[in-house]
């Protein structure tokens, strides 16, 4: 679910920066005032450094053939609370960004929302403590477990949809796009709840008082009821999953003009009998006549630009190439 | 196996560029932060048919990646594990955008295949350009650069925990992948069932090892407060390749360089 940079417009980019460093600056904000920081910190560090090599080990997905990997924000969650889990998560994420190109520098902020703000700071408050602080047993583990991973992976992955769509990048109606990610996400949350389920059953029976110290560290301002939150997010999930996708398939251009926006296509029709004639002339004088507009509403634009961005790549290869001849002239000569 | 393998390599790999001595290198982290981003958002925000403005943005890399004699292979192979989810948006464009933009020598281009090309391009330039940076910056330096843009101590300090123990925990995590498999008769990866307690034992070992080193800390007297950072002025080169660098990208973004120098040629 990692986005890249290319996926996204800096304006969605820099607003969904926006949103996670208010994000992160509350989270950073309630551990220091609950004094959690000096023996939380090396926790959360190595717990954040375990779901990142816990990443690296595939298991087999029954009767597939294929293998796959736990993502691990609700399972930090879990371990770790809510705030907590969601800096380790953050610092993953850079890391990873950094050194692995998973996701990129503009991404960063949509990455950290999808997979950290939503399951962190959204599903697990509202669903999975109020879960565990009315006290700790497996079948509470599993319940609070399975549904905050497939209620968080659903959210995150109709996040992407979102933003990507906005961004105008792709061709994919909302519909279809939807109806591509939300179900492939549901089954990803389910195995991955399970998964969940079990590492956080295991560790409980090991070393109860994780969990615990996790789910009573912060207590709930507001007296939730769990039912109640239930409800919603799976009515949440609901509309997310199905209803929108209802809603657009009768609709088809609802995002759409997010992407008429920035698609340009406005542009490249506008063209006019001016650009004929330019482009008539410019088909007897070309090094390429074929290479124009198909509707011949061009103008050597394309064609100038082609042979522009050939000649600019050949200078920016010798530049290179002149750049390393001469550090290798300098080594030999010192 | 390898993989796991490969990621500890990359780790590795990447701190041993960062480590190298060359002039990119010795300029401030911050500057570099700087034009890496400016260079993000002027490729980022070009538009979805563009391909041909983006040639000028293959400078940066190709120079950078000269002058901080960095291996260029690496630098494209990691950019090409960046592609997949980006050929899954383009790919779609090719069904859905079937308009027929270009005819190159009578073949004709549809808007999707254009796009879809410009994306590939896009997201290459713009993985580079971050590897490019971690290649020449080491991680510590990045780290101070955030602490001087006031990011709380707190998620600084974790960021570079994070990093530091990474390696020893996927360390950990090949190793006992190493031992399933030595006893799995031929099996690669531990199924669902076995998959929990082992994971499970991994997060245990993690968390003995945050115990040790909360310890340690406490033994040293470590705390977030006053933590050291770097100081040092910006000198002629770091004002020179913020002006080259971020001047560039911009006139570049601004103006359609490649269709002047195309004109000279028709």
């Amino acid at each position: 679910m990692h986005m890249a940079d290319a996926l996204l417009t800096p304006a969605v980019g820099g607003t969904m920066y926006a949103v996670s460093a208010g994000a992160l600056g509350y989270a950073a904000h309630k551990i220091r005032k609950d004094d959690l920081t000096d023996k939380k910190l090396p926790l959360m560090a190595v717990s954040g450094s375990f779901v990142f090599a816990a990443q690296m080990i595939n298991f087999t997905i029954p009767a597939t053939g294929s293998s796959g990997h736990i993502c691990g924000g609700i399972l930090l969650a879990g371990l770790l609370g809510g705030e907590p889990a969601l800096l380790s998560i953050a610092a993953v994420l850079v890391i990873q960004c950094l050194l692995f190109a998973d996701g990129g520098l503009l991404a960063l902020g949509a990455n950290i929302f999808n997979m950290g703000v939503i399951p962190c700071l959204i599903v697990y408050p509202l669903l999975m403590r109020p879960f565990l602080q009315k006290g700790i047993s497996k079948k509470r583990i599993a319940a609070a477990s399975i549904l905050s991973c497939v209620i968080g992976l659903q959210l995150g992955a109709f996040s992407v949809v979102l933003e990507t769509l906005a961004s105008g990048v792709t061709e994919l109606p909302f519909s279809t796009f939807v109806s591509l990610m939300q179900p492939i996400h549901l089954a990803i949350g389910f195995v991955e709840g399970l998964i969940t389920v079990g590492v956080l059953i295991y560790v409980y029976s090991m070393r109860p008082e994780i969990l615990e110290s996790a789910a009573s560290s912060e207590k709930l301002p507001l007296r939730v009821s769990i039912g109640r939150t239930v409800i919603t997010l799976a009515i949440l999930a609901a509309l997310v999953g199905g209803g929108l996708s209802l809603y657009a398939s009768s609709n088809p251009d609802g995002l759409e003009w997010a992407m008429e926006r920035t698609a340009g296509t406005s542009e490249l029709e506008r063209e006019d009998g001016v650009h004929e004639a330019a482009s008539r002339i410019q088909e007897q004088t070309s090094l390429l006549p074929d290479y124009d507009f198909a509707d011949g509403e061009g103008t050597g634009t394309t064609a100038s630009g082609l042979i522009g961005a050939a000649v600019t790549a050949a200078l920016a290869a010798a530049a290179g190439g002149l750049l390393a001849a001469t550090r290798k002239k300098g080594n030999f000569a010192s | 196996m390898s993989d796991i393998r490969s990621k500890l390599n990359a780790i590795y790999s990447m701190e041993q560029l960062a480590a190298k001595n060359t002039g990119i290198h010795r300029l401030h982290p911050d500057v570099k932060i700087i034009v890496t981003l400016v260079y993000i958002v002027c490729v980022a925000s070009l538009g979805r048919y563009d391909l041909a403005r983006l040639a000028p943005f293959l400078f940066y890399p190709v120079l950078m990646i000269t002058a901080a004699e960095l291996p260029p292979a690496m630098i494209l192979r990691r950019a090409l594990a960046a592609l997949p989810f980006c050929l899954f948006a383009g790919v779609s464009n090719l069904i859905f955008d079937k308009k027929i933009l270009l005819r190159i020598a009578g073949v004709p281009v549809s808007g999707g295949f254009l796009s879809l090309l410009t994306l590939t391009a896009r997201s290459l330039l713009c993985v580079s350009a971050v590897l490019i940076l971690a290649g020449v910056t080491p991680f510590s330096l990045l780290s101070d650069s955030l602490r001087r843009a006031h990011v709380p101590e707190i998620m600084v300090s974790l960021l570079e925990m994070v990093y530091r123990f990474t390696a020893v925990l996927i360390g950990e995590a090949a190793s006992m992948v190493t031992a399933f498999r030595l006893r799995a008769n031929g099996r690669q990866w531990p199924d669902l069932r076995e998959f929990i307690p082992f994971t499970g034992q991994l997060f245990l070992r993690s968390s003995d090892r945050a115990e040790r080193i909360y310890q340690a800390m406490q033994c040293r007297g470590g705390h977030l407060q006053g933590v050291q950072r770097m100081r040092r002025p910006l000198n002629r080169a770091d004002f020179l390749f913020l002006l080259a660098g971020c001047g560039s990208a911009v006139l570049f973004r601004l103006f359609d360089i490649t269709q002047r120098i195309g004109a000279l040629f028709i």
